[in-house]
């Protein structure tokens, strides 16, 4: 009677898989998310203007949801689509500074 | 001097470097999770911060606790530890590069009038010390 070991599924077992499965969807998933998150930097200040102080959710370079609080906006992405890849972003009036 | 591996990042207006990966953790199922970090040499380590726990419904109840809290100049915040990450890089043309780490950190606001509603979290000294930087205009290269 032989017993088989079981195999432990590692996070870089799990990445190579993905790579090895999924590499030209990674490619295209993560080359969407980083347009759009590049597209709302490039965007900025015409967002401030029509989003003072809100947050946003952004897919295929267009805000498909806003609003004051940041929990209605990701439940409304999430009606839409259950791609985690939807960049959300606060758009403050006015520019931060970070000291992180 | 040639490298073996060169990961491309960006500045933005303000010169803050950021760079994409992709986060695969087994005990958050079989998915990957897009991820902007903003390279940040003066955090100790990788942290995963409030906007991006919540935008990718992380369940820090799942988590455990951190035996210490993350101490910024904001003050300390409850922070979760994350075992057995791996983040994918993507160094085009369906080329990856993968950094392990066995822990990160997950920071989560109790209260949700505190969250830090950021577009990024943050990569640590635990990942940058593998690289070297360089930068050209408004790229920024980690190289090793």
């Amino acid at each position: 009677m032989s017993t088989g070991a079981l195999e432990v599924i590692t996070s870089r077992k799990l990445a190579e898989s993905m790579i090895n499965k999924k590499g030209k969807y990674l490619s295209k998933k993560i080359g969407e998310f980083r347009k759009n998150s590049i597209w709302v930097f490039d965007n900025i200040e015409r967002l401030r203007k029509k989003y003072p102080n809100m947050y946003i959710a952004v897919r295929h370079q267009q805000v498909i949801a806003s609003g004051e609080n940041a929990s209605p906006v990701i439940l409304a992405v999430r009606e839409i689509t259950n791609n985690e890849d939807i960049v959300v972003d606060f758009i403050g009036e006015k520019a931060l500074n970070f000291l992180l | 001097m040639t490298h073996s591996v060169r990961l491309t990042g960006f500045l933005d207006f303000d010169y803050q470097p950021y760079i994409h990966a992709y986060l695969v953790c087994p005990s958050l199922g079989e998915k990957t999770y897009s991820l902007l970090f903003l390279i940040d040499t003066g955090s100790t380590n990788t942290t995963l911060l409030d906007a991006d726990v919540e935008r990718l419904n992380i369940d820090v109840s799942m988590l455990k606790e951190c035996s210490h809290s993350i101490v910024g100049i904001g003050g300390a915040v409850p922070t979760y530890e994350l075992d057995d990450v791996s983040l994918i890089f993507d160094r085009g043309q369906r080329r990856f590069h993968i950094e392990h780490l066995d822990t990160i950190e997950v920071m989560l606001h109790d209260n949700e009038e505190d969250r830090v509603r950021l577009p990024f979290s943050l990569l640590g000294a635990d990942v940058l010390s593998r690289f070297h930087f360089d930068y050209d205009d408004d790229l920024i290269f980690l190289e090793k």
